[in-house]
């Protein structure tokens, strides 16, 4: 699995600003002041336990979600002011597959690239399925697909706009040590094309290799915020292990 | 023009998906036809009476089988949360609700232009005198009912009580389409002339107008987050 | 306004209005003169009329409340239309029971299927559609997003139903309960329906600020217990 690079020029990944950003459900608090600024260009890892703001934080920076409070900022423009164009930008891979059961793989790729308006839709449907290595089974119904295989899809469909920005919540879940790493290779290679990537996991098995930055959540709140060294590495680890 | 481009992607990919599994195409037919058959049970359609009743018990059958489509045609996006998928495409999502609308319609008419001959041979009606008006009549009924229902199926779909809620919403809305779709049908198989009708062809077609545009405008709200 | 302020201001509505209400039931039963064909139940169209004019004033409100929320996002506009649409409710109800019970005496049938009784039966059922949807959806915001759209819908479609309804009228026609459209009013009995009018608008404007506040007190208990578990 390799990104097949850009044909045009290099992606500009965007400059992301968090201020004070909370999320509310009613009495449960999600994210909790939340401060924080990613240059473009990086790769970042977001740990944290169950529950502890994860996958809303990937929401929100996706657009899926409106923060409560604070603001959010795309290239020091407000989030809410942004027009839906900008999310020609955006990659996201969440918990669930958004694939339709009764579609093949291709035909679900097909229709993603038609909603966002791609030129040569078929064309490229076939070049993403090839970079994902799912041509053999381009023709079975989604719901035939095994867990790693639906986890390569949900992929490719986050990929054939080509976004800046890759957001991805806990994608490694339920997938073998092999394909965990070549997805680890693959993402690697679309940082190193410029691209940012913002990953989140619970699992410090991970390899933490190509992240350029750790990030810990503990109930909504970043309690770690740093560079990937080894020290840091540690760090984190002893207080997602050991408990605040 | 974006919307244009998306609603013809969701309706394509409806069409793809229910030509393989016939699911909603099958569900309001059966239903339709069950519906049918327990109306001839609570109803003697014999005489010129019937002509009446029969006008109202057949858009009754396709109101109730109508609702169990819908369902069973939203469904399909709630599984793996594709509709949620749908908020990540740079447009906005009006034209989804369009498309949705679009096949919905499609395949509700289908299924009631194929329960159409065994209703006539129940309730012995010649259906097939003005087959122009008969297919108006239910193109302007159906579409008033998949504009607020395909709407309401999505509101429906965020509720923790869904399959309630979808008829409680739509049958009191839907009312002015009843009412103009069953006097016009009764004016239709009383071989009366049409022109009679022509004040409800006028309310379905602006009811079916306005609401289309109404549901267009305020689906985004519907599948925010 | 403080809460001792509210609560008097609260007292002094509710006194008002059962003043407004005693003095109307008085005049409606003492003071009014008898109609000529219908006799004393008649009188009953002094609590018909303004209950349905009011539960049409209260989907209006539910109507405002739901484009300003979808405009503003501000929650108070939610606690507004919630508030207004059970007020509408209950004055629904209120037209439905009084209707019938005129209708008995009068024609010997319960219901008469007249556009405004029809009309206000299909509002009865879309507000009572619109508060289980409110019910059923857990999430506040949510919520308020989901029952905005429906009141705009449900709104929308009330002048068609009446249409709907008027032009099956003309085709069917049966006695309409409140005299027809064409049909006056003695100037007396105008005042009767003003007067209770007056006073039915107090009660259920009480009702609505007592609601409203409800609404906005559970939103503060919310924040409050939010902020403690922080």
């Amino acid at each position: 699995m390799n990104p097949a690079a850009s044909p045009s020029a290099a992606p500009s990944s965007p400059r992301v600003v968090l201020r004070q950003l909370s999320k509310y459900f009613d009495r449960f608090t999600a994210l909790d002041r939340l401060d924080l600024t990613l240059p473009p260009g990086e790769f970042v890892v977001v740990l944290g336990r169950n529950g502890a703001g994860k996958t809303t934080l990937l929401r929100v920076l996706a657009l899926l979600q409106q923060p409560s409070e604070g603001e959010l900022l795309f290239d020091d423009r407000p989030a809410e002011r942004l027009e839906p164009a900008f999310r020609r930008r955006l990659g996201f891979v969440g918990h669930e597959t958004f694939l339709y059961d009764e579609l093949t793989a291709e035909e679900n790729l097909l229709f993603h690239a038609r909603l966002h308006g791609l030129d040569r839709a078929r064309e490229r449907v076939r070049e993403v399925l090839a970079e994902m290595e799912l041509e053999p089974r381009a023709q079975s119904l989604a719901r035939t697909l095994s867990r790693g295989l639906k986890q390569r899809l949900t992929l490719a469909r986050a990929w054939l706009h080509r976004p800046d920005l890759l957001l991805l919540d806990e994608p490694a879940t339920g997938l073998d040590a092999p394909t965990r790493e070549r997805m680890h290779a693959w993402l690697a290679g679309c940082h190193r094309q410029g691209r940012s990537v913002v990953l989140s996991s619970h699992d410090l098995r991970e390899s933490l290799q190509p992240a350029t930055r750790i990030l810990l959540l503990e109930d909504g709140r970043l309690v770690f915020d740093g560079p990937n060294t080894a020290g840091n590495q540690e760090t984190v680890r002893a207080r997602l292990h050991g408990g605040a | 023009m974006d919307t244009g481009r998306v609603a013809l992607a969701v309706f394509r990919k409806d069409l793809v998906a229910e030509r393989r599994t016939k699911e909603v195409f099958t569900a309001v037919l059966l239903f339709g036809f069950t519906v049918s058959v327990a109306f001839t049970f609570a109803f003697e359609p014999t005489s010129a009476e019937a002509r009446k009743i029969t006008g109202g018990l057949l858009w009754l059958a396709f109101l109730f089988s109508a609702v169990l489509g819908l369902n069973r045609a939203f469904a399909r996006e709630t599984s793996n949360q594709c509709l949620q998928g749908l908020r990540l495409i740079p447009a906005d999502l009006g034209g989804v609700y369009l498309g949705k609308l679009a096949s919905n319609l499609l395949f509700l008419l289908l299924a009631e232009l194929v329960l159409l001959p065994p209703f006539g041979v129940f309730f012995d009606l010649t259906l097939w005198a003005r087959p122009g008006w008969l297919f108006l009549i239910l193109l302007l009924g159906t579409w008033g009912l998949a504009a607020l229902g395909t709407m309401f199926s999505a509101v429906s779909a965020n509720t923790r009580m869904q399959e309630l809620m979808l008829p409680l919403l739509l049958l009191p809305l839907t009312v002015p389409v009843l009412i103009a779709a069953i006097e016009s049908t009764v004016i239709l198989l009383e071989g009366r002339p049409m022109s009679e009708a022509a004040l409800w062809i006028k309310l379905l077609t602006g009811f079916d107008i306005v609401f289309t545009l109404l549901c267009w405008l305020l689906f985004d709200y519907v599948i925010q987050e | 306004m403080n809460e001792s302020a509210r609560h008097r201001l609260s007292l002094a509505l509710l006194v008002v209005a059962l003043l407004l209400i005693v003095s109307a039931w008085y005049y409606a039963f003492q003071v009014a003169p008898t109609e000529r064909t219908m006799g004393t139940i008649q009188r009953i169209f002094y609590l018909h009329l303004p209950a349905a004019f009011l539960s049409f004033l209260a989907f209006f409100v539910v109507f405002v409340g739901s484009v300003a929320y979808l405009t503003t996002r501000r929650m108070g506009w939610d606690w507004a239309a919630a508030s207004a649409a059970e007020v509408g409710v209950v004055f629904c109800a209120a037209v439905l029971i009084s209707g019938p019970l005129w209708a008995k005496p009068v024609w010997g049938i319960w219901w008469t299927w007249d556009a405004r009784l029809t009309t206000t039966l299909i509002l009865f059922l879309i507000y009572v559609a619109y508060l289980m949807l409110r019910l059923y959806v857990t999430d506040s915001e949510r919520r308020a997003r989901l029952a905005a759209v429906v009141g705009i819908l449900g709104f929308v479609d009330v002048p068609l139903v009446y249409m709907a309804n008027r032009w099956w009228r003309t085709q069917h026609p049966e006695p309409v309960i409140a005299g027809g459209e064409g049909s006056g009013l003695d100037p007396q009995m105008w005042w009767g329906v003003l007067w209770a009018f007056a006073g039915l608008l107090t009660f259920a404007s009480l009702l609505f600020f007592q609601r409203y506040r409800m609404e906005a007190m559970r939103a503060e208990l919310t924040e409050l217990a939010r902020r403690a578990r922080a």
